[in-house]
């Protein structure tokens, strides 16, 4: 009997059963720290009710947020003390 | 253990530890594979297949051992009460339960070779099975808690009582007839040659750290959804 046929199931199993819970942790780790630290900021654009599930918080956090005490204007990148 | 109860200084030794984990347990499992596959020799009885080793024998040790830290961190929340314990175990319980699942699948897909058969219920491969539904029954009580990122006092207890499983699989090659063999690796020593033996080193170390970047990953995520949660709560009574 062949072996390899079957090591090669063993180690594709393997290392698809790694990779994938590997990246949805990732994955996981960086939605929401990035969502904890859109929130973290001052004069948040966000309303709470809009935020349910989490859905488009990043977007929004990007363009629009004010991060310097300017008001709720949209700052541009050169202005961003984060870019 | 308490000095990590606070969540800013457990996150301050997390976030530089995980890439380390990470890339450090794939740079291991890759060495592994590589001399697994290519470098080894065959096993005179087994064959080739006993390749198939370097990914079975890590499967079974996290699915053993990620439910025995999840238990340690279970006991730790219900006597301790220490804040982080829950998270932990409930970080724990997913990767813990795809091990146990390689595990399983793996030693299927070896046995069809060396034994015959793709299933037999002797007391490893059952002890194991029902380590994988413990598993799912944590995960489904845990998802069912209304703890945020943690877990109840009932999975808590859960997650304790479901160790007793551990030394039954630890024990089970020993106390009934089963075409598993017996413990190759103990205190005393090794039964498998080391020229097949040391590739198992590089793959078991280099999935256990895989493994604990996972969990650190899964805390990380808990703890940042938690601060979400208080954040939005913080804004919607403003």
């Amino acid at each position: 009997m062949n072996h390899w046929p079957f090591i090669i199931a063993a180690y594709g199993l393997t290392l698809l059963g790694t990779a994938g819970v590997t990246m949805w942790a990732f994955a996981s780790m960086r939605r929401a720290e990035a969502l904890a630290s859109a929130l973290r900021r001052p004069s948040s654009p966000f309303v709470p009710g809009e935020v349910e599930g989490h859905g488009d918080i990043s977007k929004g956090v990007s363009t629009s947020l004010d991060t310097n005490g300017l008001g709720d204007a949209p700052i541009s990148s050169d202005q961003d003390p984060r870019a | 253990m308490h000095g990590f109860a606070n969540p800013a200084r457990f996150l301050s030794i997390a976030k530089p530890l995980t890439p380390w984990l990470a890339w450090g347990g794939l740079l291991l499992i890759a060495i592994g594979a590589i001399a697994g596959l290519y470098f080894t020799p065959a096993d005179y009885l087994q064959g080739q297949s006993v390749r198939i080793m370097y990914v079975h024998v890590p499967a079974a040790w996290l699915g053993m051992g990620g439910w025995s830290g999840l238990a340690i961190a279970s006991l730790m929340q219900l006597v301790w009460r220490h804040p982080l314990s829950g998270i932990a175990a409930r970080a724990i319980a997913v990767p813990g339960a795809l091990f146990t699942a390689i595990c399983l699948a793996t030693g299927s897909i070896w046995g069809r070779p060396t034994w015959g058969t793709w299933w037999e219920w002797d007391g490893r491969m059952t002890s194991m099975l029902v380590l994988l539904f413990l598993y799912f029954g944590y995960i489904a009580l845990a998802n069912a808690s209304e703890e945020r990122g943690s877990v109840s006092r009932v999975t808590a207890i859960f997650g304790l009582v479901g160790a007793v499983n551990i030394p039954i699989i630890n024990r089970s090659v020993v106390w009934w007839n089963s075409l598993h063999q017996k413990a190759s690796i103990t205190l005393q020593g090794s039964t498998i040659d080391g020229s097949i033996l040391w590739p198992l080193g590089f793959t078991t170390l280099g999935f256990s750290l895989l493994f604990g970047a996972i969990v650190l990953m899964r805390m990380r995520a808990a703890l940042a959804e938690i601060k979400v949660d208080a954040r939005l709560k913080r804004m919607a009574a403003a």
